[in-house]
């Protein structure tokens, strides 16, 4: 006879995070992930030139656990192959998610102390995802650019619960570029 | 002197200076007519040159009164005067007052009649009257087409009513007819008095005269007559109307006779005699003679020529039953006699008095006064005009049918005619009096009785040759002495009660309110000119600047050097007679003197001839009304009179009266509007307004929001027109809010405890800016207590301020005041490194849109009485309020010290023990709320509830009253409605509730499961409390409700239970509809296991609630359930496979639990959660 099973006190989490381009133009992007959890790194790079389009990138499941934390880091660049954007670009980072697991979600840029962005519950959209965005940032055509990102993601040790076992959840980063001319922004859908 | 004076006149008043000097040395050149006046009669000059003659229109209405006694119709133009002639053609005006204001001109052209022809002189022309029309004429030949025509009246037919001419004229009256009587008046029986006809002329009739031509049951006193009576026609017929008595007929075979009597009549002197009349009959084949002459069915007329008959017979031949009428009957005599007099025409039993006739009379049967004369006496009257006719007397033409005494009357006026007399003609029937009388002219005849007797008492004549008349020369019959003393002629001193008459050396006595003879000294104003004196002066207007001037008035006795004074008296009220006699400061006259500021004069002259007689005269009330009336426009406090070019604003914040008030000391206010407008308006803009939208003076009220200018136009009766405005009335203000606590709610009273908070919300929009020593306060009816905390947002900028009361002495001027001023400057900026910033007026004023709110919290006050608070923001200066809060939107707020209140929890059923490790299911109804307490059954809040809500904690406690740790609390489930509860880590069940009053159903569900609790009695402890989440406090209510709990030991069932759900179906989406999921159920158990399966939902969308509600899994897939249990399903095989409709899910989180039952125990349950996106 099999013992009793326990439940877990240890949560498990499904975590999809997906980072997700919209609108690319002249822009890459590269993907990885380290952390002290995260299972696998990944690089993921891919240029996309005046797309209209998005793209979803999943990642592996990851286990979480109260006091524990996950981190993904991504490049966003406007060259690659020698090749670069001949177009001066702006872009902005959205982050989705249900947050239905009580997590600690903040967007970093490279080497920086304090988070880009900290995304806490406040307003939620039709689809009942809370919806963070940061500022819009800048490649100039001029110039080979790349920019660093980290996104931390951490499971209070407070939330230590039976109640919080078997959650599931999704972060989603959707990365919106346009083409900027002068003065003027285009913004091209 | 005159250069001297007129060099220091500026130029504009140099230029009246002469212009009045112009005319006054033209009035003197041209002589104007200088009438002698009584009581200052107003110059009929004067009055034909301003007021003019009639125009011919009729008025709509009188100048005002409503015909009583004490306000009688006013009459005060030709248009008015035919207004009352039309409306009489309705009306005899019984009991009705009317009464003259000013002199009527009907016709400004001087007539006279003389051998035959009629004229007309208007200026320097001359034209020809056609008789009987009023058509004016080149030549006397009255040939061409007539050039123009002149205004012609009618008679009034029956006036029964009181006129009063009030010492007014009408002049020009103009009246002719053929028919038989002609007067102003053609029946009268009321009274009329006080009232002059200048410059008459009435033609034709046969009974024919100026005032009245039938007067009975009257009274006319005080009347003047001037001008040109003349009748024309021969007969004059008497109309007798009766009516048909009984008929009783007599039969004669078939023949029907009746007798049908006649009036007496007078049959002297009578040419003809009719019967006129109407008769009807049901059979209208009747055949009817009146006097053996058949009539016609209807109008009938009988000429029985000389024929006197006082009855006549009808006969109706073969009268079968008929009804026979005969209505209208008139018995008509004519006679060969026409009247024509001066003043009165036919006069019977009535009260006449003082008479004086000017105007020449011509006709057949003629007279000075009054045609004839019935029952009825008269005294003081005289005639003084030319007598033409047939028979002519002096006074009156015939005395008939009467017992009369005549007394104090004289004819001086010419006599001409087959047959003249001085006194009457004849006198039938009567028993006459004459008294205290004489005549002063030749006559040729002696007066005609019948049936009479004539007493002549004190009577003289110039040439009488009747008995116990005394004959007099004409010197002895002007002898004041004789006339007073024995003649009993009075005179006139200070009114006509102490006499009638005035005496002027070498002339007949006149009345008193007849003209001088022989004035001595003109006082000349303007164009009026007064030679006499009075004491009860009528108003005269003058619209500009004028001047006065003493002159001698008769060349023959002038006024000796230096002996002309003036003495002005500047008031409403003229002098007595004693106080003019005791003036002192009488000013000797050296030139013109001007009349420059606005008031009332009364000028006096003393006037000495050269025999050093002193002479008085004074002039009418002279009103001079140089300015437009005054208005006064009053708001509140404020008040306006005047126009202004820059207006300031007064700010008002709740509705507003503002009533207009006029004044004009010197003449009548015509008209007094208003215009509301919401700009300023210049004055000539306000002239230039359409007269529509002016609006008759009525109370304003201001009652909404929005700017103001109240424009005001008076205009006095001599269209003197001025304007006047305010400064612009703005009607605004903050408008306050107040809420019990920080949020928004409503209560239905305002009524706090002492350790509660209270919002006000102050907004307004306007674009004030800021000046030096402009500040913000708020004000408060009480001050407020010690450790009140007061805190301001600017709603705009988001900045807090806070003040915190730190005394409970006054230093906000409450006592003062009687209200406490709490400037907001006393606020400091929190959130600051600086907290020494304090409010801002400045940049707070310069807000074009201001919000604040200002929160008052009491929980730290020091309160010890109950109070009524109200607050209220002002921003002011120090010389006064420029904006505050609209009043309406002040709400008083109850302070009470009391601030307890009670948390209810009520368990309405009875329950019993809960046995912990079995299977049991508790339902216990609780009634909880939060009771505030109340003053007169109105709740009194506490504003510290507003943001907590009522929950209840649930505890599993020991003998001890120690809590049972969660890990034991396993196997229970705390559930209300759908929602299901889990303890929290310190194992208290907190559940949120209603703050009202509410019944909930508990349902605590307890499994067969060994939690390891010891064995024991325990029980469930129910507290309520407040929570600002409804969830956690530590404050909790004393009152509890406890359900006893027992447990015992279960015993070990040993099993295996897995649910397994793949990776893939944890998280769903929704673009793909269905989605088909497969659970593995892994059993191992000693028993015949069976599962259950339900879906729940969570319940809220945050990580901080893993609360989740069952709903119906069924529908969300298309399988098909076995139900065991509401929403709960059997599985029956090792796995599961559940196809689910996407599109009945919500993007959310959900549960799928699996419970293990041993039959119908529960055993266990496995949670797997997925999401749907």
């Amino acid at each position: 006879m099999k013992p009793n099973k326990k439940i877990k006190l240890k949560i498990i989490v499904m975590l999809v995070t997906s980072i997700v381009l919209i609108c690319g133009s002249g822009i890459t992007y590269s993907l990885f992930t380290s952390s002290t959890k995260v299972v696998a790194n990944q690089k993921i790079a891919k240029f996309v030139f005046n797309a209209a389009k998005t793209d979803v990138i999943e990642l592996p499941i990851s286990n979480l656990n109260p006091g524990e934390k996950a981190e993904y880091t991504f490049q966003v660049t406007n060259n690659i192959d020698n090749k670069r954007s001949d177009v001066t670009i702006k872009y902005q980072m959205t982050i989705k998610t249900f947050h239905f697991m009580p997590l600690e979600i903040n967007l970093y840029k490279e080497n920086e102390g304090t988070p880009l962005l900290t995304c806490e519950e406040s307003s939620r959209n039709t689809d009942n995802e809370v919806v963070c965005n940061t500022e819009v940032q800048t490649m100039d055509y001029k110039l080979n650019a790349t920019d660093n990102y980290k996104l931390v993601i951490e499971f209070p040790e407070e939330y230590n619960d039976d109640s919080y076992t078997d959650l599931v959840d999704y972060i989603d980063i959707e990365i919106k570029s346009w083409q900027a001319i002068g003065g003027e922004v285009k913004h091209e859908e | 002197m005159m250069k001297n004076l007129l060099t220091k006149l500026k130029n504009v008043s140099r230029v009246k200076f002469i212009i009045v000097l112009v005319v006054l040395l033209l009035a003197v050149t041209i002589s104007l007519p200088t009438l002698a006046r009584y009581k200052n009669r107003i110059d009929i000059e004067h009055v034909l040159t301003t007021l003019g003659a009639w125009d011919g229109t009729v008025a709509t209405s009188y100048k005002k009164g409503d015909g009583t006694k004490d306000n009688p119709y006013l009459i005060s133009n030709a248009n008015e005067f035919a207004y009352f002639l039309k409306e009489l053609e309705n009306s005899t005006y019984k009991g009705k007052y009317v009464k003259l204001d000013k002199d009527i001109v009907i016709n400004n052209g001087v007539f006279k009649y003389e051998n035959t022809t009629s004229s007309y002189t208007l200026g320097d022309k001359t034209v020809y009257l056609k008789p009987y029309t009023n058509e004016l004429y080149e030549t006397q030949e009255l040939t061409n087409s007539p050039l123009s025509t002149i205004n012609q009246l009618s008679s009034i037919n029956n006036f029964e009513g009181y006129f009063d001419g009030d010492y007014n004229s009408i002049y020009g009256l103009y009246m002719t007819s053929e028919e038989q009587d002609l007067a102003l008046f053609k029946n009268l029986s009321g009274t009329v008095e006080n009232l002059y006809l200048e410059n008459t002329f009435i033609y034709g009739g046969a009974n024919t005269t100026s005032l009245a031509a039938n007067t009975s049951n009257a009274t006319v006193k005080d009347i003047f007559v001037n001008g040109y009576v003349v009748g024309t026609k021969d007969d004059y017929s008497e109309v007798q109307v009766f009516e048909m008595q009984d008929l009783e007929f007599i039969k004669n075979q078939n023949n029907y006779t009746a007798t049908i009597d006649l009036p007496q009549v007078n049959i002297n002197n009578y040419t003809n005699i009719k019967l006129k009349g109407t008769y009807t009959s049901t059979d209208e084949n009747e055949v009817l003679l009146l006097n053996e002459v058949q009539i016609p069915h209807g109008d009938f007329e009988l000429d029985f020529g000389t024929e006197v008959r006082y009855s006549i017979m009808l006969r109706v031949k073969d009268k079968v039953n008929s009804t026979i009428n005969f209505t209208n009957l008139k018995y008509e005599v004519t006679y060969n006699t026409s009247y024509a007099s001066g003043i009165l025409g036919r006069v019977s039993n009535s009260n006449i008095k003082n008479l004086i006739n000017k105007a020449n009379v011509e006709g057949n049967n003629t007279s000075g006064l009054i045609s004839v004369l019935e029952k009825t006496n008269l005294e003081n009257a005289y005639n003084t005009g030319m007598i033409k006719g047939t028979n002519a007397a002096g006074l009156i033409h015939k005395i008939n049918n009467s017992t009369s005494t005549i007394n104090k009357v004289y004819n001086a006026g010419t006599l001409s005619g087959t047959s003249t007399n001085a006194f009457f003609n004849e006198v039938t029937y009567s028993q006459v009096t004459l008294s205290n009388s004489f005549n002063t002219v030749q006559t040729n005849a002696t007066y005609q009785t019948k049936e009479s007797n004539v007493v002549f008492t004190n009577v003289s004549d110039v040439n009488s040759n009747l008995d116990n008349v005394t004959t007099k020369t004409l010197d002895e019959l002007k002898d004041k002495e004789y006339l007073t003393k024995t003649l009993l002629f009075n005179e006139y001193v200070d009114d006509p009660s102490t006499g009638e008459w005035i005496y002027e050396s070498d002339y007949l006595p006149i009345l008193y309110f007849d003209d001088l003879n022989n004035p001595v000294a003109n006082l000349t104003v303007g164009t009026y000119n007064w030679q006499d004196l009075g004491f009860e002066p009528k108003k005269v207007y003058f619209t500009d600047a004028t001047a006065f001037q003493i002159s001698s008035a008769n060349n023959l006795n002038p006024i000796k050097e230096g002996g002309a004074y003036y003495y002005i008296h500047k008031s409403k009220t003229p002098l007595t007679k004693e106080e003019m006699l005791a003036i002192q400061e009488w000013t000797p006259y050296e030139s013109i003197v001007n009349l420059t500021e606005e008031g009332y004069y009364t000028i006096y002259v003393k006037a000495q001839d050269t025999l050093d007689n002193t002479y008085y005269v004074n002039s009418e009330l002279i009103v001079l009304d140089l300015n437009p009336p005054v208005a006064a426009i009053t708001m509140n406090d404020k008040k306006f009179s005047s126009f202004k070019d820059n207006l300031s604003n007064i700010n008002i914040a709740e509705e507003t009266k503002i009533n207009i008030t006029v004044e004009d000391k010197y003449s009548e206010v015509k008209e007094l509007k208003y215009y509301i407008s919401n700009i300023f308006l210049t004055e000539q803009e306000l002239k230039d307004l359409d007269t529509n939208l002016w609006q008759d003076n009525a109370e304003i009220t201001l009652n909404s929001q929005g700017t103001y200018v109240v424009n005001v136009k008076t205009t006095d009766e001599f269209d003197h027109t001025a304007y006047f405005n305010t400064d612009y009335i703005v009607f605004g203000g903050f408008e306050e809010t107040l809420n019990l606590g920080r949020e928004s709610n409503t209560y239905d009273k305002l009524n706090i405890t002492s350790n509660s908070l209270v919002t006000y919300n102050f907004s307004y929009q306007d674009q004030t800016k800021y000046e030096e020593g402009l500040n913000n306060n708020l004000i408060t009816n009480v001050l407020l207590p010690k450790n009140t905390k007061l805190t301001l947002i600017n709603n705009n900028t988001n900045e807090v301020y806070t003040y915190i009361v730190p005394t409970s002495e006054d230093n906000y001027n409450y006592q003062t005041n009687n209200y406490a001023t709490y400037p907001l400057d006393l606020f400091t900026r929190v959130g600051q490194t600086d907290n020494t910033k304090v409010f801002d007026h400045k940049a707070f004023i310069n807000e074009a849109t201001k919000n604040i709110s200002i929160l008052i919290d009491f929980k730290n006050a020091e309160i010890s009485n109950n109070f009524t608070l109200n607050t209220y923001l002002e921003m002011r200066n120090p010389n006064e309020i420029i904006l505050t809060t609209l009043k309406s939107t002040i709400k008083p707020v109850n302070v009470y010290k009391d601030n307890s209140l009670s948390l209810v929890l009520n368990k309405l059923n009875a329950t019993e023990t809960i046995s912990y490790h079995k299977t049991t299911v508790t339902e216990v109804d609780l009634e909880s709320y939060i009771n505030f307490n109340t003053v007169n059954n109105e709740t009194i809040y506490d504003t510290t509830t507003n943001n907590k809500s009522l929950g209840i904690a649930i505890r599993l406690v020991n003998s001890n009253d120690e809590i049972v740790s969660k890990k034991y609390l396993k196997n229970v489930l705390f559930q209300i409605e759908n929602t299901t509860y889990s303890p929290d880590n310190d194992g208290i069940v907190r559940i949120k509730l209603s703050n009202q009053k509410q019944t909930n159903k508990l349902i605590i569900k307890t499994y067969e499961t060994d939690t390891k609790l010891e064995t024991g009695n325990y029980n469930f402890v129910i507290t309520p409390f407040l929570a600002s989440d409804g969830k956690y406090s530590s404050d909790l209510s004393e009152k509890s409700i406890t359900l006893p709990v027992t447990t015992t030991k279960t015993e070990k069932i040993d099993y295996g239970f897995n649910v397994e759900l793949d990776e893939n179906d944890k998280v769903l989406y929704k673009k793909q509809n269905t989605h088909n999921v497969n659970v593995k159920i892994i059993k191992d158990t000693t028993f015949t296991p069976t599962v259950r399966v339900s879906l729940y939902k969570k319940a809220e969308l945050t990580a901080y609630n893993q609360v989740y509600n069952i709903i119906n899994l069924q529908e969300v897939v298309s399988n098909q359930l076995t139900e065991v249990e509401k929403n709960i399903y059997t599985v029956d095989s090792t796995s599961l496979d559940l196809d689910f409709n996407l599109t009945k899910l919500e993007k959310t989180g959900y549960e799928l639990r699996f419970e293990l039952y041993d039959g119908s125990k529960f055993i266990t349950v496995m949670k797997k959660r997925f999401i749907v996106r």
